[in-house]
């Protein structure tokens, strides 16, 4: 008998990964069972947001169980590379240099 | 039929809210063309007060698109972009509603700078919603048109509002400034590696695909579109929005974009 629990994560949510509620309820599939080793399998998966990668992450942290992932794509994986590195927010653009405007100052057609 | 700028179309529904008001009725009759921005919102008051009174459009494909939209959104007739779609506050029906559309977009040639950018961008500010808004209803709506030569696609819900969700977490903030605060990328969640979902999505349709956007939450709103100065503006009560709409318009067709330079 096996001592690891495989599972297909596109089988458990879907081929697109996008919510961080889904991430967690992942997690909480996985602390329910009883094996320790646990190998999440990423074969077929389209896309991931960062939101969900990022909660994927921290449920793993977090996770008493050992976790292995397989067959990651390459751009689910460069989404893992970019939470996981330090990153700057874009800013587009400055509250102090905002020129607040009425919107009764629109001119409609 | 006029073309209508984003705000424009915010401006439009305000006045379809006044005679509301005042007559009782949301007189659809005269509109002869309607954009996304115009329709998610006059949809969610519609559908969302059965006892509303309206009256459709006396334009027989305007009527038959916002029908189809309203009512009958899971129809294969349904050529709308994104289909218009309702999100439920339950976020396990709504992974389900959000991958119908994932799966609609898959079976077609990409549009708004590919797949990549087309599923993050969605999923992001999905997630945003429900992590942040606290709503009852939101949904999603997509158009593109080719001969005028863009893409619309809004995002409405009528949750706490940003301000107030900054406010909740201890900052009060004037409406603009928390808009402006949420697409720079500060979270309401005091958590490292949180607020990346607006402010990354926000710029990959700006800077990446060359669009704009249009943000309003409560008393606030924010326009974005690259190189023009942004336009903020502050709503008085019968202005304000009791909720947050994004919505984006992106030139059609776009190349398809490599997402990662915009989001680490």
């Amino acid at each position: 008998m096996s001592t690891i629990f495989a599972v297909m994560i596109k089988d458990v949510i879907s081929k697109d990964l996008a919510l961080r509620d889904t991430a967690q309820i992942l997690f909480q599939k996985l602390e329910q069972q009883d094996k320790k080793d646990v190998t999440i399998d990423f074969a077929d998966i389209r896309s991931i947001s960062r939101s969900f990668a990022h909660e994927y992450l921290l449920q793993k942290e977090k996770s008493t169980k050992k976790i292995t992932e397989v067959n990651i794509p390459q751009n689910i994986q460069k989404m893992f590379d970019i939470v996981n590195k330090t990153s700057t927010k874009p800013r587009l653009l400055e509250y102090s240099q905002a020129s607040i405007m009425s919107l009764k100052s629109l001119q409609r057609n | 039929m006029t073309f209508h700028s984003l705000i424009e179309q915010y401006a439009i529904f305000l006045d379809d809210m006044k005679t509301l008001k005042k007559d009782g009725v949301i007189d659809m009759s005269k509109i002869d063309f309607i954009y996304p921005t115009r329709l998610i919102l006059l949809g969610n008051v519609i559908l969302n007060n059965p006892n509303i009174h309206y009256v459709m459009p006396r334009d027989d494909l305007v009527e038959r698109y916002i029908y189809t939209c309203f009512f009958n959104p899971d129809t294969t007739d349904n050529r709308s972009y994104v289909p218009f779609t309702r999100l439920p506050a339950d976020p396990q029906q709504g992974r389900e509603k959000l991958q119908r559309i994932y799966d609609i977009q898959d079976s077609r040639t990409p549009v708004i700078g590919g797949n990549d950018a087309f599923t993050y961008v969605v999923g992001e500010l999905v997630d945003n919603m429900y992590q942040h808004a606290k709503f009852k209803n939101g949904c999603i709506v997509g158009q593109k048109y080719p001969t005028k030569q863009f893409v619309e696609l809004c995002f409405l819900d009528d949750g706490i509002t940003i301000p107030k969700s900054f406010e909740n977490n201890g900052q009060h903030l004037e409406p603009v400034e928390a808009i402006i605060k949420a697409l720079n990328g500060n979270s309401t969640i005091p958590q490292e590696k949180r607020g990346f979902g607006l402010s990354t999505s926000a710029n990959i349709f700006v800077e990446g695909l060359n669009g704009e956007i249009l943000v309003i939450s409560g008393s606030g709103a924010v326009y974005l579109k690259k190189g023009e100065a942004p336009k903020c503006y502050t709503l008085d009560p019968s202005e304000s929005l009791q909720g947050t709409l994004i919505s984006i318009r992106i030139p059609f067709p776009s190349p398809v974009l490599n997402i990662y330079p915009y989001i680490e």
